[in-house]
């Protein structure tokens, strides 16, 4: 069994692509962690990060996809699946084997996979667009938290930073104790910052209880669906939303 | 003294901002657009996200809200028509852009879905919702999207102005026949109805030839289904009108909720289903190159057991199979169970290859309905064409088993927004 290991960035990643083409030879198993289940016999390969190696994948990719294609590397390299790594490499290598006929091919499965990969992660980028809330905290921070499937945050800042210009954001994700922060003028993605200490404003308390008021009323009890209901809105991103506290 | 006495009065008396607000929320519940998308205004970044669910499986993108409940109308089937004894309440302009704008900031909304009462005139009405849009876009600099409905009788220049505030303005057709309207409505003519409907296509129009930043959301419309006898056929006819003569973006169906006046009205709510089915014949009017004639007879109602496209492919044996290697776009469109999608990936990959049945799984094209109407390379996997195994086959399985308000609209509601950005 073939194993490579890499630093754990998307570059890492891309070299180790680079390394097997280099080296003609397709690895079983792509890693980052240190602490995998190592299998009786196996070949270990570190591969090291060079932005040079990585940098010609890249622009290998974006020859043939354009950006569009190199969007949907940086989406599929966030998925929080635990296979991300084998799918992404497949469609890499169909990639440059097939050419830009590969978005075509759709009864290939590496194809598929990779689709479906990169089709959760936009669809959850799209649902957070909605599904986030913020809180003003009297720090004078608009304030976030979550726990995404895929590792998005860096996705949903451009959207938030730019939909609401005069407000500086925080937006944690509670799972990866990631966060995306700007200040208003530039936005960056850090780890979450220690001893962080928020404290809510009194309106916000009011607000909520409005919005609250709201979700109740607008809904037509009448017509209660909560299969559908949880179609669209899945329980387990429920638990940051404030109308769906009792 | 007296002073204070006096305030402290009229605050009792008052309902309290909180009360208004739920009064006010309750009487805009049953408007059914609730989109936020079509709109290319500069600094807007809405398209047809939704915020969350309530539990009846209904997406909340919009502040639903009425400026107003207090109306001069005797419409029978309308929650706030003038007889009814309820609470009545209305909002300044100033408390509307508050909550609009605290609600936009928390990411709770992509935006206002304004509409009104008529308090003592159209004019009057339709004066203070523009005051309130002027105030949020002006003053508030809100930058999210915002629906407003036209009140009939109005003067057209207010419609104007709101219209170059507003993404998308409405009026509402209120109910699929004139019979029905003077019946039910019978202070509203269809000819009031129609004046700002055909004022807000001149001004698509003109947009479209000028390029002014105007109502880019264009204009939309509802009306109730299950209040009057009126059949499917009718309702669809008059879709297609709507959609011709006016541009709409979008009509809108609701299903009849037991709120109106229990004497000259139903008093069980409409079937679910059957908005369900009418949204999918809408669909095939928009997308998939259907009329309203081909899919329904005059006096028909839709098959609730059945899709309408299934129902339509059935009533057309003559017209399958389909070779789907060789078949034109437009035909793979009628087939059961291809999408606009299915068959747009159709198109690409048969340029690469033949395509085999197992391919079209992996399309995502549902085999089950479509295996009847189609060829894979000359070859055919279909029941035949006996019509009632036919029929059989193309029941959506457990339909009926379910009550209908339980039935899912997942799926199509699902391609709805895959397909089109939630139009």
């Amino acid at each position: 069994m073939l194993i490579y290991e890499y630093s754990g960035t998307l570059n890492g990643f891309l070299c180790t692509v680079f390394e097997a083409w280099k080296q003609r030879e397709y690895p079983d198993l792509i890693t980052d962690s240190q602490c995998i289940q190592i299998p009786l016999a196996y070949t270990l390969r570190t591969v090291k990060e060079t932005s040079e190696q990585a940098f010609r994948i890249r622009t290998g990719i974006g020859n043939l996809l354009g950006n569009s294609g190199l969007t949907e590397i940086d989406q599929g390299f966030s998925s929080g699946r635990s296979d991300r790594n084998m799918i992404l490499f497949h469609w890499i290598m169909a990639l440059f084997r097939y050419g830009e006929k590969i978005q075509k091919m759709f009864s290939d499965q590496r194809v598929l996979d990779f689709k479906q990969m990169v089709s959760a992660v936009s669809l959850e980028i799209h649902r957070m667009h909605g599904f986030l809330r913020f809180q003003q905290t009297q720090e004078g921070l608009w304030f976030s938290e979550y726990a995404p499937d895929n590792d998005i945050t860096a996705f949903l800042m451009p959207h938030f930073f730019r939909r609401l210009p005069d407000q500086p954001l925080l937006l944690l994700d509670r799972r990866r104790n990631k966060c995306g922060i700007s200040n208003t003028r530039e936005w960056k993605v850090t780890t979450l910052p220690e001893n962080l200490h928020l404290t809510k404003t009194d309106v916000e308390q009011n607000l909520q209880m409005f919005w609250k008021q709201y979700y109740k009323t607008v809904n037509i009890a009448s017509r209660n669906n909560s299969r559908l209901q949880a179609n669209y809105l899945p329980r387990r991103y429920r638990s940051f939303l404030p109308e769906m506290e009792e | 003294m007296e002073q204070k006495l006096f305030t402290r009065i009229f605050h009792q008396t008052e309902p309290s901002l909180s009360d208004r607000f739920r009064i006010l929320t309750e009487g805009a519940k049953y408007d059914v657009s609730c989109s936020s998308s079509g709109s290319d205004r500069q600094g807007c970044f809405a398209g047809g996200i939704c915020h969350t669910f309530t539990p009846d499986g209904r997406c909340v993108s919009l502040l639903k809200i009425l400026m107003s409940n207090d109306c001069r109308y005797q419409c029978r089937y309308c929650p706030n028509r003038k007889d009814l004894d309820i609470p009545r309440a209305t909002l300044s302009p100033t408390e509307l852009c508050e909550i609009t704008d605290s609600f936009y900031r928390r990411n709770y909304i992509e935006g206002l879905f304004l509409s009104s009462a008529v308090f003592n005139t159209p004019d009057i009405t339709m004066e203070r919702m523009l005051q309130a849009v002027i105030l949020l876009r002006k003053v508030y600099r809100f930058q999210g999207y915002i629906h407003m409905k036209a009140i009939p009788g109005c003067d057209p220049l207010l419609i104007r102005r709101a219209a170059e505030y507003a993404d998308r303005m409405s009026v509402n057709t209120e109910l699929p026949s004139r019979a029905g309207l003077q019946r039910l409505a019978p202070q509203k003519k269809p000819e009031h109805l129609a004046a700002p409907m055909t004022q807000l296509a001149q001004i698509w129009r003109e947009r479209k030839e000028t390029g002014q930043r105007i109502l880019p959301a264009g204009q939309t419309t509802q009306m109730i289904v299950g209040a009057t006898p009126d059949r499917d056929a009718t309702i669809l006819a008059l879709t297609e009108r709507l959609y011709l003569r006016y541009g709409m973006k979008r009509v809108y169906y609701s299903a009849y909720s037991p709120v109106g006046d229990p004497k000259v009205l139903p008093t069980e709510p409409e079937d679910r289903l059957r908005e369900n089915r009418l949204y999918q014949a809408d669909w095939l009017l928009r997308f998939y190159g259907f009329s309203a004639g081909e899919l329904l007879a005059p006096g028909e109602n839709l098959d609730p057991d059945l899709d309408p496209k299934s129902a339509w492919a059935l009533r057309n044996p003559q017209q399958f199979p389909i070779e789907i290697n060789t078949a034109p776009y437009e035909m793979l469109l009628r087939v059961p169970g291809i999408g606009i999608r299915s068959a747009h990936r159709i198109l690409q990959a048969r340029k690469e290859t033949q395509l085999t049945c197992e391919d079209l799984q992996k399309m995502k094209v549902v085999l089950r309905r479509a295996s009847h109407f189609i060829l894979c390379n000359g070859k055919y996997q279909g029941c035949g064409e006996n019509r009632t195994i036919l029929r059989s086959r193309l029941l959506i399985p457990g339909a009926r088993q379910v009550s209908p308000d339980q039935y899912s609209l997942f799926s199509t509601v699902q391609t709805a927004m895959t397909l089109t950005g939630e139009l």
